[in-house]
């Protein structure tokens, strides 16, 4: 009964982690990050598998995953050389910029309505800085420019 | 597993609180939160103190909670963790109120989260099992298509507080381990799972959501090797964590290096996510619910389980390695040799697809949608 409510437990787990990267590869619009959703599901996958090799004592799901570890690492190599040659396309990593890919009669996708940005979401966030600042002589920081000039 | 005199707990002896695992816990927490950078010291004094009267208590919460030497672990293990989470919830408002830095509004927020998802697994406890699916699906698909990005501030507080519901609903159609150590183990690391899978996905910088899904994929290897997959949850981290997400990191920054663009915070329309929301939904309730159908009978007729010809090297045994090696080398030689041909391909086409490219288009601005056509 004990690896029977293991089982349960790890595949509740896969599940869940399956069905949230579902939701965020849909909902979400920049392609990194749909790409992160995508690794999550494949992550909800790993976990049920190993639940399912654990529960019937084989080396088959744990095998499964080892194959999906090096696909997904090829799979990220060539998605994100991808998303950058998309990138040096439109200079941004929308996915709506691509929608004259749909089927021909679709309507196009218009936003109706765009956030202001918040004024602390315009510049990303900043480190504090560690350590002390080491006092410099000005004479020393005059030299320095002019060496750079030269 | 002598380490957690599983044994000593039965007869009444303090038993857990006793092994090393209880006080690597509290220490390494303690000195976790101590390193934590947040504010100016003093604050960060207090933090700590706070902080660590939460998880010291979190511990001695046992008498708290009425455990009694006759009553075992895991029954008195849900009003342990109401206790634990109050207090700790408690400590992490009082580190907000008192420092300046968002770290404790975070902290007091996750603990209020995870507060209230045991309060309502333990109040849905009660209910039948059905119903108790039902209600989950319910509260997801609003608690997600309220916290969309997008969506106000107001409507993703709501669209917390559901997904906390949810969550606690979910955890409560989980059967008890048996295994005491591994109940915690697995809610801890669970709980972790799902929080920052969902923080994953609705965080607006993408850079938080790539931590976020950092710590996803930490706690998976924790629960791989919770499993008994020693090699895969190790892998897990060294692959994942170390080597694919940071190849993420790195070209969101070669992409995105000015801020945050237009297209982080909004989605498809109201329409979209709602659907979007429940097909997801509908995934998770509906594997929950036949997981819960699911008995020793029915599940050892799809296969039958046979015992494991070698006890030292089936997988999590003594052997665990050997067993492995032979298995991957051995039955699937082939896979492998397909794997490295496949690997090697893919760095051929990742670097190809680069260098092929043409003159680049002159820069747009990135801040403005594109127009309709």
């Amino acid at each position: 009964m004990n690896d029977l409510a293991a089982l349960q437990n790890y595949l509740l787990v896969g599940a869940l982690l399956f069905g949230v990267g579902l939701v965020g590869f849909v909902v979400r619009r920049n392609m990194i990050v749909m790409f992160l959703c995508v690794e999550m599901m494949l992550q909800g996958v790993a976990v049920s598998l190993v639940a399912w090799g654990r529960f019937h004592g084989d080396w088959g799901g744990q095998m499964l995953v080892i194959f999906i570890i090096a696909v997904a690492a090829c799979e990220a190599a060539i998605g994100l050389a991808l998303i950058l040659a998309l990138y040096h396309q439109s200079k941004r990593l929308d996915v709506a910029f691509w929608q004259d890919l749909r089927e021909e009669g679709q309507p196009a996708f218009v936003d109706r309505r765009i956030p202001e940005t918040p004024a602390d979401e315009r510049v990303w966030p900043r480190l504090t800085p560690a350590g002390i600042e080491p006092a410099i002589d000005e004479r020393e920081r005059e030299r320095r420019r002019h060496r750079t000039r030269v | 597993m002598t380490l957690f005199a599983q044994s000593a707990i039965a007869d009444g002896s303090p038993g857990f609180t006793h092994t090393p695992l209880f006080w690597a816990l509290i220490l390494g927490s303690f000195g976790l939160w101590l390193l934590l950078p947040a504010g100016a010291t003093p604050v960060r004094a207090l933090g700590a103190l706070a902080g660590g009267f939460g998880l010291v208590m979190l511990f001695l919460a046992a008498p708290l909670a009425g455990w009694s030497a006759d009553e075992t672990w895991s029954e008195s293990a849900p009003k342990l963790a109401v206790a634990a989470l109050s207090l700790l919830t408690i400590a992490a408002a009082l580190g907000a109120a008192f420092s300046r830095g968002k770290l404790f509004v975070v902290l007091a927020i996750c603990a209020a989260v995870l507060w209230i998802a045991a309060l309502a697994g333990i109040a849905a406890l009660e209910v039948s099992p059905p119903l108790r699916i039902i209600l989950t699906i319910a509260f997801s698909l609003a608690g997600v298509a309220l916290y969309f990005p997008g969506a106000r501030r107001r409507q993703r507080a709501v669209g917390l507080l559901l997904s906390a519901l949810a969550l606690g609903l979910v955890a409560s159609l989980a059967p008890g381990l048996g295994d005491d150590v591994e109940q915690v183990l697995f809610g801890v690391l669970a709980t972790v799972v799902a929080v920052s899978a969902v923080a994953t996905i609705s965080m607006r910088s993408p850079v938080y959501a790539a931590i976020w899904f950092a710590v996803t994929l930490l706690t998976t290897g924790g629960l791989l090797l919770l499993e008994g997959a020693a090699f895969l949850g190790v892998a897990t981290v060294v692959v994942y964590a170390g080597a694919i997400l940071v190849t993420f990191l790195f070209v969101l920054m070669l992409a995105q290096p000015e801020g945050h663009a237009y297209y982080d915070r909004i989605s498809w329309g109201t329409y979209a996510v709602f659907v979007a929301a429940i097909a997801g939904m509908a995934i998770i309730g509906g594997l929950t619910y036949r997981l819960m159908e699911l008995d020793g009978t029915a599940a050892a007729a799809v296969v039958e389980r046979q015992p494991p010809a070698n006890e030292e090297t089936r997988p999590g045994g003594e052997k665990h390695m050997v067993g492995m090696g032979g298995a991957l080398f051995g039955r699937h030689l082939i896979a492998v040799e397909a794997a490295g041909v496949l690997l090697l391909a893919a760095l051929v086409g990742a670097a190809s697809i680069n260098l092929a490219r043409k003159e680049e288009t002159p820069a747009t601005n990135n801040r403005q949608p594109a127009t309709a056509p």
